[in-house]
């Protein structure tokens, strides 16, 4: 579970908190959509999650653990996968395997597991046959796909999406989004950051940020009707 | 991002980033070729001076490092598109070398100055070119047998109205772009 | 954009498979036999390149190739030595003999250095150069410089360069649908053009480095070890071929 206790958070030289005292619990298998206009610090909330940002006040924990705790984000790091808003700004590899190899290579796996994981997240994502790619000769919608499996070759209990679905189209979209679907069914938790209402219909929570508070939270039935 | 962390000591995770992202921007330099003066000139030491200048002395030099040492595996990043060992032991060789070298020059004139005005910053970049210049005609002299006089006439001349205004342009880019990243 | 990540021709001969390691050595190696080569030597070698390019059969046509972007350097050096070395003329106005023999010479270990190193990136694919480097740099270590991290970054400046050549593409089609000569204008004027060009690159590249390395630390990357998909194994025809390498290279560099 993802615990966060009245987080507030401060950009150095920044007069005003761009988070101002949030709470809120993920579970295990859950779908969260967090949704809000540009600004409101939905990019910043889920930072927190992986322990890229640590609290002006307030707290994070990840299963139990505190993301102040700097000899423990390795671990939060790995069960929290973080998938941002530009692929073209997350893929390093020269090679689609190799970049998916990234993630796994930092958690010092042997080679024989690493290929492992290799294949098997880019099966989930259906990228099998791009292995041998170089990224700058695929499409926006599989760049999109390759940084996905950069972030299930870890292994993680939890993934943050940054609006993983923007500049896509339409088709692509679509395709984008019953992956997440499948890979919840299979009890991996999704906080899917969006400002796009008719893609988080099917979300178990929908948490509507404002100015750096979460005004609304419910089911989408109940957030959908109190709109 | 300025409380962002990072792990380790010493270099950050960004500062290499940072080191690796100029390297590509000097192996990119040597695909732009723009004809000025005599010869097509290449952009590489335009980035050699930007890289100085924006990222500081060490990961100026670090980012020129890389630079070569990706072209050493054969990569075609060196002037016009070659690669491989055999250019830094070659006679064009020296010029490689004197970019990490340069690289550092430039940055620790410029990190002499806690203010650096443009006039500075130009100077600088011209030691740096300076250094360049003496790396790569001794190695040209002495690999491909030539008195330096020669050397100079082959391996300077040519290049120097070119290197007279990328070192302009450097300065100008230096002067919009040195605010933006904060090391 | 058809830009190519190195000259990979790729094959299943004797040479593709060697370890890279024992090839980038053997590149070393070579490269200092070269430059210390006379003419008996160069033969030598010319025909040892010859039946390497056989045996991985690559095109001989498209290793020359390699050399195409600094021939004219060349060139100048052959003519400077042809010319202005002192010794017996030959007919040709001012030419000595000496300089004939300095000239082709020097030209020809310029080309075989050259030539040799292309033949190591046509047989073997980036991602093996990387892990070659990488396993030969770790005794580096003691210096401070860490082989891992230096992998990392080069394979970045893999990963990046054709994308920022896609970049500036569309930069420059931008500019020049806004009506800028790149051909044409006096010396400010170029130097501003350059810089119209430079200044959104670099800008671009400095925002991406930022959202590359957030990425990284949330992928879990700490500057030091790390472990790789493959790791590099040595054969007993690797260690041979090492060994010969190095029992050839004392002959062609001292016994002269």
């Amino acid at each position: 579970m993802i615990k966060v206790e009245n987080l507030v958070h401060r950009y150095d030289g920044d007069d005003v908190p761009v988070l101002r005292g949030i709470n809120l619990e993920i579970k295990e298998g859950e779908y969260v959509a967090i949704i809000g206009p540009i600004g409101c610090g939905k990019t910043t909330l889920i930072k927190h999650l992986n322990a890229l940002l640590a609290p002006t006040e307030g707290n994070v924990w990840v299963d139990g653990m505190n993301t102040r705790d700097t000899s423990i984000v390795g671990e939060i790091r790995r069960r929290v996968g973080m998938v941002f808003q530009n692929p073209d700004n997350q893929i390093i590899g020269m090679t689609v395997e190799e970049d998916v190899a990234f993630g796994p290579g930092n958690l010092r796996l042997p080679p024989r597991e690493i290929r492992q994981r290799v294949t098997e997240a880019l099966q989930a994502v259906g990228m099998g046959s791009y292995a041998q790619r170089h990224p700058h000769t695929l499409s926006g919608g599989e760049k999109r796909l390759v940084t996905l499996a950069d972030i299930l070759a870890m292994n993680p209990s939890y993934i943050a999406l940054d609006e993983p679905t923007s500049s896509l189209d339409r088709a692509t979209r679509e395709v984008v989004l019953s992956i997440l679907r499948r890979l919840n069914g299979q009890g991996i938790a999704m906080i899917h950051v969006t400002h796009n209402m008719d893609e988080i219909t099917s979300a178990d929570r929908i948490m509507v940020m404002g100015d750096g508070r979460i005004v609304l939270s419910g089911t989408p039935e109940e957030v959908f009707s109190g709109v | 991002m300025a409380n962002l962390r990072t792990i380790g000591s010493g270099m950050s995770v960004r500062g290499m980033v940072f080191a690796a992202m100029f390297a590509a921007l000097t192996a990119v330099g040597a695909f732009i070729m723009i004809p000025i003066g005599p010869v097509p000139i290449t952009m590489q030491t335009l980035f050699v001076h930007l890289s100085a200048a924006l990222l500081g002395s060490h990961l100026g030099a670090l980012s020129q490092l890389i630079y070569i040492l990706v072209g050493v595996i054969g990569l075609p990043v060196f002037h016009g598109g070659v690669g491989g060992l055999g250019v830094l032991l070659g006679p064009t060789g020296g010029y490689l070398i004197g970019f990490v070298a340069g690289a550092y020059i430039t940055g620790k004139l410029i990190e002499m100055r806690e203010k650096p005005r443009f006039l500075w910053i130009a100077m600088s970049c011209v030691a740096g070119l300076a250094v360049i210049y003496i790396l790569g005609v001794i190695q040209l002299s002495v690999v491909a047998g030539l008195p330096l006089t020669s050397a100079i006439a082959v391996g300077v001349v040519p290049f120097l109205i070119g290197d007279a205004i990328k070192m302009i342009a450097a300065t100008f880019i230096t002067s919009k772009l040195r605010g933006m990243i904060k090391l | 954009m058809g830009y190519k990540l190195g000259q990979y021709t790729p094959g299943s001969s004797v040479i593709h498979r060697l370890d890279p390691r024992v090839k980038i050595v053997a590149i070393m190696l070579l490269s200092i036999t070269v430059l210390r080569a006379d003419a008996f030597i160069a033969i030598a070698i010319t025909i040892l390149i010859a039946g390497i390019t056989f045996i991985a059969r690559l095109s001989p046509s498209h290793l020359l190739r390699a050399v195409k972007p600094l021939a004219i350097f060349f060139v100048l050096i052959f003519l400077m030595h042809l010319f202005f070395t002192p010794g017996a003329p030959i007919p040709l106005p001012l030419a000595t003999y000496e300089g004939l023999y300095r000239g082709v010479l020097l030209t020809w270990r310029f080309v075989f250095l050259i030539l040799s190193a292309a033949i190591l990136t046509m047989t073997t694919t980036p991602s093996e150069l990387m892990s070659g480097i990488e396993r030969l740099l770790r005794p580096l270590r003691p210096l401070g410089i860490s082989s891992h991290d230096a992998a990392v970054m080069v394979s970045m400046v893999l990963r990046f360069v054709p994308t920022l050549l896609q970049e500036l593409d569309q930069i420059r089609e931008a500019q020049m649908a806004r009506g800028a000569d790149f051909k044409a204008g006096n010396l400010l004027a170029r130097m501003k053009r350059i810089s119209s060009l430079v200044i959104p690159l670099v800008r671009n590249s400095i925002l991406r480095a930022e959202e590359l390395a957030i990425g990284m630390e949330g992928r879990g990357y700490h500057r030091g070890p790390r472990t790789y998909m493959r790791e590099l194994r040595m054969t007993p025809s690797d260690y041979t071929i090492l060994v010969v390498l190095m029992i050839l290279t004392g002959l062609g560099v001292y016994r002269w």
